[in-house]
């Protein structure tokens, strides 16, 4: 903004000789910009296209032993397929503009003025880009709300500080603190929180549900491979939230009917975490009882 | 939050410039009241929300609790509403320039406005339900709490006003603070109304 | 010695006094119906000890002073006497004090700012270090769980100021020509109530340690602080909601401040389109301020009721641990801390995106290249900002039938987001760019956002998002748009801005060995999170499953350089500041306002109010090539 008082941007370095010669202008950094961008792009599509694979044995993403575990994996190769190009779309043109107009090449710039197409091009494409996202997310949606599916499995959940509890209200009630699931059956989840709130995660599954005291919510989840996985507490629920986790037994049916009858007695809760035991126990009963107890008494 | 800020201009020198000092002021203290009406809105959030949830039956677990004194509310919303409508009158009078409507309506509107101030807290002292007797009582104890806290503002506000209305600082052409705390005290006689609305006049019990 | 009444001596005797005097009466006067926390206080004398500690502190800074002649309607200040408040002639005294001149909170809230991310950079050192390999390394999880809080809630108090804070009352106010912020006393409050939050703040972790409640003392909650937890954890919740109301408050006085400031104190011929883009970019997140803030502030009241008063507004009764009757809702608290909490985060980056476009557009020495789409960036983001908010709540059960629609606005916000980014390619393309430290950083802002912006349409696609949602992948991309998107402007901000906050240069070549160590360790180690987060690894672990044992040692060596990196930055401000070359009034030649007023700024900025003519950053081909002329041919250096 030029004021009467202003004069003129006055540059801060010492006079000299004359630049060089400005780029000559007949040279299109645009189709070079693109070419830059094309090739960059293609080498990495390349490159994703042969490590998608293998990422799952290279244990850069979890096993994939649901049903839900394929849909994500594969939204998530769109997603990744479609950044590509949009993240060296910025990278190229931000970085070849860096090289290229670099004031110690000599140039004098200030010759590419907005034109009107440009923005509306831009807008048209990300339009297009979030609306085919948007669609192709909406159409994975439902599947994500808790399916009744054929014969379901019903587990009822209950996280509490700092292990989960988990019933089988089909089979008298059966209780456990492990989840033992048989394969091929669909699962539906009802989950509880009795203190504060967890989220049930089981990242082989693809599932994760936040526990919600005083709610019950749900999701489902079908299991494809016999195997042993793991079930996580997801949202900061305290002092152990980080030892919050349990084994998943997926098993196959005889398997699971067998463990299932031998669980109808109540089995006493201990913490069974897969990799640590961490350096104070929870005493759990205890400290759960004492929690406010004033409080409860005047309530 | 709290928007109650004295609205004293920023001083005559900057009045020869380009700058409209009454509009900045009056703008200024428009979105401090504006912060003040998101911070309720949000409060009154949980009204609807717990009610419609009603976790546990916890929203109103005991039948027989006494509730509120009705006319009780309505009066001490009553003294609100006169109050902001003395306030209004004192103001129509400063804009006619005649310094006596505005002395008496200020000074009207304020002693209303300290009743209502010393009745909502022997109100809210005098509940037979406390903290922790379900959330109907937990969400207007805390409508009563928030407006008791816009009171003590107006009180502020309002001894300002009226001190300065008798010392005869306001003129026709210039009495941009009655203006301005007339925003928050309109504001602060509507909030009763809201919590009215909410507390009194939907049935408590589910 | 007189200057020093009143000064923050005196304020700071007063808070003291205050806070023993304010918990004592509680304790001895009036009970407690409530467990007492500790030997000699309880909750509620905490809560009144902290108002009397921040009243205290107010009247011994003497901040109230004014509001009471006018009560009393007493001689309104003149304009000499507005002066002397401005800290006319006052020395270095004034920057210690209740000072209304807005440069002086300007540098202030730059200290304040400094300080706060140097504690949450100390808690990011702490925890990476934690983290670096699976099991109980150093601490235990209570004081994990309160290093992760402390880090994420002073972060996030840190990076909503640092634009609004330093820059929007530095340079603001010069940039759009008026003599002072709107309501300079108001000004100079604001930043005096985040003295006293921030004090209160740092106090948590000192709270409740020991305490047998069995849940730990400290806070052990994280940043969202939700629900029926922030009851149950420790006392240190409570210090931490006293001080968060109080910054709360004090960023609703600023961003109004900002927000009156814009509207009503432009110079004559500064209409709307000619305001720079940091203008635009303060002037959304001060609207965000104003009026999503108060939503936390109400979370936090209700979470303090909950403690001190046994309300029950977000615990349950199920299963015998009722507070109260119960009753309560968890999601009411998670609905209420995101509705501010996910417009803040758009709070933090939208000064960031005009920051970023006026620094490019100046080192390019080129117009600001579609500037009507920049702005439409900028406020687009600012309105769409209030309806994404329940994306954080796709797994928590709460409305899920709400979820294609809050999808749907989640990826729509990538939209003018994306404008931003074109504003900026055009800008640079064919301009005659300068290499400095500020441009750099402003660069770097481009590739790290992107990346910051591309995890997050992974996030918003509610398939995806089940998965990764309360796992690293979600740290790692909040990282890179608050580390690389914001603070990399920051960091610009300050270099581009110092000459003429401080008078001297920022020093160059410490400032580049800094940006490549910043730029390095910030990538890896926030990539390798990715990973991570892909793995499965949930957040504000202390401990974690040795199958993330790879991707967290790379994440902790490159976070340590990153940190060293910055503490090496955070050094040349220093040094720069005290012994850095002297500036000249204009070093980059730059075009807006404040680059043509006199440096060390005078005290009310122009000796007469400029005219504006045109739009900010009108170089022409004239001009620079004109300047091209008179420099030396460095490509020789180059090439």
């Amino acid at each position: 903004m030029d004021d009467a008082s202003v004069s003129p941007p006055t540059p801060p370095t010492p006079p000299g000789p004359p630049a060089r010669a400005a780029t000559p202008a007949s040279t299109n950094h645009i189709a070079r910009a693109a070419i830059i961008w094309a090739v960059c792009t293609a080498i990495a599509i390349v490159v994703f296209l042969l490590v998608a694979p293998h990422v799952v044995e290279w244990g850069i993403l979890p096993a994939a032993a649901s049903n839900r575990s394929d849909e994500i994996n594969t939204v998530m190769w769109i997603f990744t397929l479609l950044s590509i190009p949009v993240f060296f779309m910025v990278v190229v043109f931000g970085g070849y503009a860096a090289f290229a107009f670099n004031r110690r090449r000599g140039r004098a710039g200030g010759t590419f003025l907005p034109s009107r197409r440009l923005p509306v091009v831009w807008i048209i494409i990300s339009f297009v880009l979030v609306t085919f996202l948007y669609v192709y997310g909406l159409s994975f949606l439902n599947q994500v709300n808790a399916q009744e599916g054929n014969n379901p499995l019903v587990v009822n959940v209950t996280g509490e500080q700092w292990l989960w509890n988990f019933s089988y209200p089909q089979y008298g009630n059966a209780q456990s603190t492990a989840l033992e699931l048989p394969v091929n059956r669909p699962v539906i989840f009802h989950i509880q929180s009795v203190d504060v709130q967890h989220s049930f995660w089981i990242p082989a599954f693809g599932i994760k549900q936040d526990a919600v005291p005083g709610e019950t919510t749900t999701i489902s989840a079908t299991p494809e491979t016999i195997g042993t996985y793991v079930v996580r507490c997801a949202e900061l629920c305290g002092l152990y939230h980080a030892y919050m986790e349990t084994p998943v037994y997926v098993v196959s049916a005889g398997d699971f009917d067998t463990w299932v009858h031998a669980q109808v007695t109540p089995v006493p809760t201990s913490s069974s975490s897969s990799f640590i035991q961490p350096n104070v126990l929870p005493a759990e009963a205890a400290n759960r009882a004492s929690w406010r107890t004033s409080s409860v008494a005047e309530g | 939050m709290d928007t109650a800020v004295p609205a004293s201009g920023h001083g005559e020198h900057a009045a020869a410039s380009h700058i409209d000092e009454e509009r900045k002021v009056r703008l200024g203290m428009l979105f401090y009241v504006l912060t003040d009406v998101t911070f309720v809105i949000f409060m009154l959030v949980a009204y609807p929300w717990l009610r419609s949830y009603n976790t546990d039956q916890g929203w109103f677990p005991f039948q027989h609790m006494r509730l509120p004194d009705q006319g009780t509310t309505v009066t001490l919303l009553l003294l609100m509403v006169v109050s902001a409508v003395f306030y209004f009158i004192g103001y129509m009078g400063i804009r006619a320039g005649n310094q006596w409507i505005l002395r008496i309506g200020m000074l009207i509107s304020l002693v209303l406005m300290l009743i209502a101030l010393v009745g909502q807290i022997r109100f809210m002292g005098s509940q037979q339900f406390s903290t922790g007797d379900g959330t109907f009582a937990d969400t207007w104890l805390l409508f009563s709490g928030y407006h008791i806290y816009h009171l003590l503002w107006a009180t502020f506000l309002g001894l300002g006003v009226t001190h300065r209305a008798f010392r005869g600082r306001y003129t026709k052409e210039k009495h941009l603070g009655v203006v301005t705390i007339g925003y928050f005290w309109y504001w602060a006689a509507l909030t009763p109304i809201l919590i009215f609305i909410l507390m009194t006049a939907l049935p408590p019990k589910l | 010695m007189r200057k020093l009444f009143p000064s923050y001596l005196t304020g700071a005797i007063l808070a003291i006094i205050g806070y023993i005097a304010g918990s004592q009466f509680v304790y001895h006067r009036i009970g407690s119906d409530n467990q007492p926390a500790g030997p000699n206080f309880t909750e509620q004398g905490m809560v009144v000890g902290f108002a009397l500690f921040f009243i205290g502190w107010l009247i011994g800074i003497g901040a109230l002073k004014y509001p009471f002649t006018w009560l009393l309607a007493l001689k309104d200040p003149d304009h000499e006497e507005e002066m002397r408040l401005a800290g006319k002639d006052a020395g270095i005294i004034r920057y210690f004090k209740f000072t209304t001149d807005h440069k002086v909170v300007g540098i202030q809230y730059l200290v304040l700012v400094l300080i706060m991310l140097g504690f949450g950079g100390l808690g990011a050192l702490l925890i990476r270090s934690e983290l670096m390999r699976p099991g109980a390394l150093l601490f235990p999880t209570e004081t994990y769980n309160t290093i992760v809080t402390m880090h994420g809630m002073l972060m996030i108090l840190a990076t909503i100021t640092f634009f609004i804070g330093p820059f929007g009352n530095f340079i603001v106010p010069i940039m759009i020509g008026a003599r002072d912020m709107a309501f300079p006393r108001l000004n100079a409050l604001s930043f005096a109530i985040l003295v006293p939050a921030i004090v209160i703040f740092l106090s948590i972790p000192f709270w409740g340690y020991g305490q047998a409640n069995g849940y730990g003392g400290g806070v052990q909650t994280g940043w969202t602080v939700y629900g029926p937890i922030a009851t149950q954890t420790g006392m240190g919740m409570t210090a931490l909601a006293t001080a968060v109301i109080l910054a709360g408050f004090s960023s609703i006085l600023g961003a109004v401040n900002v927000i009156t400031t814009i509207i009503t104190m432009r110079a004559p011929g500064m209409r709307w389109t000619r305001m720079p883009m940091t203008v635009w970019g303060i002037f959304g997140a001060a609207l965000l301020a104003a009026l999503g803030t108060s939503s936390f502030a109400v979370d936090l009241l209700l979470i303090l009721l909950d403690r001190i008063y046994k309300t029950s507004f977000f615990a349950a009764s199920t299963g015998g641990n009722a507070v109260g009757a119960g009753g309560g809702n968890a999601w009411l608290s998670q609905n209420l801390f995101w509705f501010f909490g996910h417009p803040e985060v758009y709070l933090i980056v939208l000064p960031a995106f005009g920051i970023v476009c006026d620094v490019v557009a100046v080192f390019s020495r080129k117009p600001i290249f579609s500037y009507k789409m920049g702005v439409l960036g900028i406020m687009g983001v600012c309105v769409v900002s209030f309806l994404v908010w329940q994306h954080h709540e796709f797994v928590s059960g709460w409305a899920p039938e709400l979820r294609f629609w809050y999808m749907a606005t989640t990826e729509l916000i990538s939209v003018p987001t994306g404008f931003v980014f074109l504003v900026l390619l055009g800008t640079l393309w064919r301009g005659r760019i300068w290499m400095t430290l500020p441009m750099m950083f402003a660069l770097s802002f481009l590739w790290n956002f992107v990346i910051g912006g591309l995890s997050g349409v992974f996030l918003s696609d509610v398939p995806l998002d089940v998965q990764l949602h309360g796992g690293m992948f979600v740290t790692a991309h909040f990282h890179y748009t608050i580390v690389g998107g914001a603070l990399m402007c920051f960091f610009a901000a300050v270099a581009y801005w110092f000459p003429k906050m401080t008078g001297r240069m920022l020093d160059e070549k410490l400032g580049w060995i800094a940006f490549w160590g910043i730029q390095i360790g910030f990538n890896v180690a926030f990539l390798s999170m990715f990973i991570a987060g892909l793995q499965g690894m949930p957040r504000r672990v202390a401990d974690y499953d040795p199958a993330f044992a790879t991707a967290n040692f790379i994440t902790s060596i490159f976070a340590f350089l990153l940190i060293a990196s910055v503490a090496l930055y955070f050094y040349n401000i220093v040094i720069s500041w005290v012994a850095g070359k002297k500036a000249v009034a204009n070093p980059w030649g730059a075009l807006s306002l404040e680059w043509q007023t006199p440096t060390p700024v005078p005290l009310e900025n122009f000796e007469e109010i400029p005219v504006v003519t045109s739009a900010p950053f009108q170089y022409t081909q004239e001009t620079v090539e004109a300047e091209a002329a008179a420099e030396p041919a460095a490509g020789q250096a180059a090439g």
